[in-house]
């Protein structure tokens, strides 16, 4: 038996595994019955269908023929995300032009073509035109510097 | 040597840190101070902190700014309150329904009542009782009436579960013996469509904002919730009146609360600039045409206020099983 | 018939004057800006912008306000087309096809025909406003909560519809959406779900982030990851910035279709425009002689969907106008603008204030053709930035991501959550899981579940009530034809050719 579709099989392993922590975590919940519903109900039957459903896709996996996956490029996506938690993380205690900094920093390693004057002009006209449109024009509670 | 070194370090650094609070103090306010706020744009709530703010402004000397922090059920505001420092210059607006059902409902509270400490009490808001105009009766001694020749069959709403709609009708119910299956909605806008399309017979729900919905005979009110009548629905007699529910007065407060630990004098300013801003003509103007009341007064006649809702309303939410949830 | 135009006569005299063109004019370019940028919503702005009505008159404050509203419908489908970024959370299904048309080369034939679609739409819907409001409200009046239920089970069946290949993975997508749209506080019970002990999830994951996280995201992820030389990035010379003839001829039928059903979803409240698009991509595809090109970038994907969302946002006039229920958050705060002015929004507005009413309805006719004439010379201006290098646009994209995200909810944990969410919705596009559906489902599934469970309760637990109502059965009935459709052998082999986006 050999994974025929390796796309299948993973997403089915995902879909199956948020079956499982639904259902782990839905069984707390009050069930209730049929006609009087409590908070439980729907958790429970969403994650059982989900948990059958990833079953049934990785093992399709096995069966039917998919398209291979396309390369995963490790670095665009970690800093990506790196960059997105960063301006959470930083914009209420650092401010704006920290946060702006932050992503336009993350975002210059995550591509190969990153021209250090370049990334320090865009983190500059950035901060400035987020400022502009943002707390100025909109009038966005955003805190622009660190105090 | 070094000891006394030290030691003359140790107080000069507590010197400085009683100075630069004093200072604080005598200096207050010195920065931008913000009113946090958990509910979104547009409720009552947000529209009596943005009618009070410009006017603590313009007495403090300084900006104040409105911040919605919705969610939780104010959790997130109370959140952002108490994570500020205890300086004074972070204030929750709040309403009884934000500072007094969480902390009994939810186990663990997402707050403790007595983190915080009263500023000033801004406004109430009377209540009353809303039915659908299709509804087979129109004062409360009919409605009494109805529900008990007809046990089980109407429905009353609410805008969710440990709402205000909701505690004050078990309230209602418990003490007139009634009984009537609630159905609770996403919120009050829902509720009151639902209202007026009949899905239920009756809601209790804050006179200002049903105001438009009763003037123009989209629901009636049977009954008015406060000790006197209301000039939106004179002919409606007060719950009180009918002698079926004497002094009942469930009020909705709204106020300002910032942590315990801020210093009083700083409370006290704020206290007076409150009342102050209350006291201006346009703000009581506002305040009174959406059919509220101003309150005003010192801190700890708020407080009195939202613990004696608190003790009044922990038996109803534990009769129905919604403590510790 | 002499009667409207009477009335729309009086209307115009009131929203033709040149203050009220003014602020029609401020509302739509504001509405288109704050369309453009991801997050930041009309919301938002209405109530930052609330307290300055209160020193205008009244029809002035209106007209203002309902163009911030319906000017951000335009401006979110502009991102959606070129970024893969909805602006507006109904721009969702506008990503779909319409960042493929700019993929394509025709940005600009999928801009001037959403804008286009949007007007006609627009038009069509305030029509509705002006000469059936009252009817249409009576209409929204019967809808209950066993037909709200019935409406949301329609919804999701044909959600599967939506997808553009593996089926079975497109409903655990739908069943993974209606497990996530769960989070937080239970309407009927109260009760706290999955939401592991946070304040931050009580009202559940908000969709803004999950649109960006499923949606926008992903795709700067993915071209990233691609050298710069194999990018395909939006083809320089694209064809002309109008569309074809043959794009035309499809876009109209599908333009049309779509304002109807837009018109009618959005009088319901909590209907809205995410519901409006959803529907008529679905529609466009059930029509559609060839359906499998859905997703490759057809001109009908965009049509409808673009059309339905604005003639939603019109006619969600309605039952604020006519019956005074705020059918939409930012129709709430202007309802709280009328009781400032000391006037009731309600059944009686019709006839108590008709300057109020008629010139708001004349002015949306003016904001709509407004609204045109400042998005369709933009476009060209648009596609032009798409020539800008991508490396130093992406950054650009993301921070305002970012901003939007926070400002929504003043939420700086969204905005961590949403780069969680992002990697996730990365992983999906990987894995050939189609993020339309579960956006649908998010947004539906509370609602079902909350109106099955309420119906369950005002029946007092008898299941008949779903049967004993009209509207409810025959939108029972349809959803389970159309389950059958879609279980037809023929359609079923069809559909599980796995397609990859």
């Amino acid at each position: 038996m050999r994974i025929r579709s390796l796309q299948d099989f993973l997403a089915g392993l995902i879909f199956l595994a948020f079956g499982i922590v639904g259902l782990w975590i839905g069984r707390g919940y009050q069930m209730g019955s049929a006609s009087h519903m409590g908070p439980g109900y729907f958790p429970v039957l969403l994650s059982g269908g989900l948990l059958l459903l990833g079953a049934a896709v990785a093992a399709r996996s096995f069966v039917v023929e998919g398209q291979p996956i396309e390369t995963i490029g490790w670095r665009p996506v970690l800093c990506i995300a790196g960059a997105v938690f960063a301006f959470g993380a930083t914009i209420e205690r650092f401010g704006l032009v920290v946060a702006v900094c932050a992503v336009t920093l993350l975002m210059a390693v995550a591509t190969e073509e990153r021209r250090w004057p370049e990334v320090i002009a865009s983190a500059v006209v950035m901060s400035l035109f987020c400022i502009g449109i943002f707390v100025f024009g909109l009038g966005e509670p955003l805190k622009i510097w660190v105090f | 040597m070094i000891r006394a070194l030290a030691a003359a370090a140790a107080a000069l650094t507590l010197a400085a840190g009683w100075a630069t609070a004093t200072l604080a103090q005598d200096n207050y306010p010195s920065k931008q101070i913000t009113i946090l706020v958990g509910s979104p744009p547009g409720g009552p709530t947000d529209t009596f902190a943005r009618l009070v703010a410009p006017e603590m402004s313009k007495r403090l000397g300084q900006t104040v700014v409105v911040e919605n922090r919705p969610g939780a059920a104010g959790g997130i505001a109370a959140q952002g309150t108490l994570q500020a420092p205890a300086d004074g210059y972070t204030l929750w607006f709040t309403t009884t329904s934000h500072l007094v059902i969480p902390t009994i409902m939810r186990d663990p509270p997402p707050f403790a009542r007595d983190a915080l400490r009263p500023v000033a009490g801004v406004a109430y808001g009377p209540g009353a009782l809303l039915a659908s105009p299709k509804a087979p009766f129109s004062t409360l001694e009919e409605f009494v009436a109805y529900a008990k020749a007809h046990p089980d069959e109407l429905n009353f709403g609410s805008s969710g579960v440990g709402s205000n709609a909701h505690i004050v009708m078990e309230r209602i119910m418990d003490q007139l013996g009634i009984k009537l299956t609630h159905v609770p909605y996403n919120g009050n806008g829902p509720a009151m469509a639902a209202l007026m399309a009949n899905e239920v017979q009756v809601m209790g729900g804050d006179l200002g904002s049903a105001r438009g919905n009763i003037q123009d005979g989209t629901v009636k009110a049977i009954s008015i919730l406060a000790l006197d009548r209301s000039s939106i629905a004179p002919g409606v007699k007060t719950a009180d009146e009918t002698g079926l529910l004497p002094g009942f007065n469930p009020v909705f407060y709204l106020g300002f609360v910032v942590r315990a630990e801020t210093p009083d004098p700083i409370v006290a300013k704020l206290n007076g600039v409150v009342d102050e801003a209350l006291a201006e003509p346009a703000v009581k103007e506002q305040i009174e045409k959406a059919q509220f009341v101003v309150l005003g007064g010192a801190p700890e006649e708020f407080r009195k206020l939202y613990e004696d809702d608190a003790a009044a309303t922990r038996p109803i939410l534990e009769k129905l099983g919604l403590v510790g949830k | 018939m002499a009667e409207l135009f009477q009335h729309l006569s009086t209307g115009f005299g009131a929203a033709l004057t040149l203050s009220n063109l003014g602020f029609a004019l401020i509302g739509c370019l504001l509405g288109t800006l704050i369309g453009v940028l991801p997050g930041l919503g009309a919301v938002a702005t209405v109530a930052m912008l609330l307290p300055v009505t209160y020193g205008l008159d009244p029809l002035s404050g209106m007209i203002m306000l309902a163009s911030i509203y319906y000017g951000a419908q335009y401006g979110g489908s502009t991102t959606a087309i070129l970024v893969n970024l909805p602006g507006e959370s109904s721009s969702v299904v506008t990503c779909l096809d319409g960042y493929r048309m700019a993929r394509n080369g025709r940005a600009g034939a999928a801009l001037s025909v959403a804008a286009l679609g949007s007007l006609f739409a627009g038009i069509v819907g305030t029509l509705f406003i002006a000469g059936l409001g009252p009817l249409l409200a009576g209409v929204s009046q019967r809808f209950n909560s066993p037909e709200y239920f019935a409406l949301m089970v329609f919804g999701l069946i044909g959600s599967v519809v939506l997808a553009n290949g593996s089926v079975l993975k497109a409903i655990a997508m739908v069943f993974l959406g209606l497990l996530v749209g769960l989070v937080g506080i239970d309407v009927t019970s109260g009760t706290l779900r999955y939401t592991f002990g946070s304040l931050q999830l009580y009202d559940g994951i908000g969709f803004v982030v999950l649109a960006l996280g499923f949606f926008g995201i992903p795709e700067i992820m993915s071209n990233l990851e691609k050298p710069a030389s194999t990018r395909s990035v939006m083809v320089a010379s694209y064809d002309s910035l109008m569309p074809t003839r043959e794009e035309v001829r499809r876009a109209v039928p599908a333009s049309i279709r779509g304002t109807l059903l837009g018109s009618f979803l959005g009088i319901l409240p909590g209907g809205g425009g995410i519901l409006a698009a959803f529907s008529s991509y679905a529609l466009e595809k059930r029509v559609s002689k060839t359906p499998e090109r859905f997703g490759t970038g057809m001109v009908e994907g965009v049509a409808g969907p673009e059309s339905a969302n604005n003639a939603a946002a019109q006619t969600a006039f309605i039952p604020m106008l006519t019956l005074g229920i705020p059918s939409h958050p930012v129709m709430a705060l202007m309802m709280g603008a009328l009781l400032v002015h000391g006037m009731a929004p309600g059944s009686s507005i019709m006839v108590n204030q008709p300057v109020l009413f008629w010139g708001l309805v004349a002015s949306m006719f003016i904001g709509n053709l407004m609204l045109v004439i400042i998005n369709l010379p933009m476009i060209g201006i648009w596609v032009q930035l798409l020539k800008v290098p991508y490396r130093l646009l992406f950054p650009a994209v993301l921070i305002f991501c970012c901003i939007g995200i926070y400002s929504v909810n003043n939420s700086a944990f969204e905005v961590m959550l949403a780069a969680f969410v992002a990697t996730l919705g990365y992983v999906f596009y990987k894995l050939g899981c189609e993020p339309a559906p579960f956006l649908l489902a998010v947004v539906l599934g509370p609602m079902m579940e909350e109106n099955l469970r309420r119906s369950m309760t005002l029946s007092r637990g008898d299941p008949a009530i779903f049967v004993e109502r009209p509207i409810c059965l025959a939108l029972l009935v349809l959803s389970a034809l159309l389950v059958a459709l879609i279980a037809l052998p023929s359609i079923r082999k069809r559909r599980e050719e796995t397609f990859v986006e």
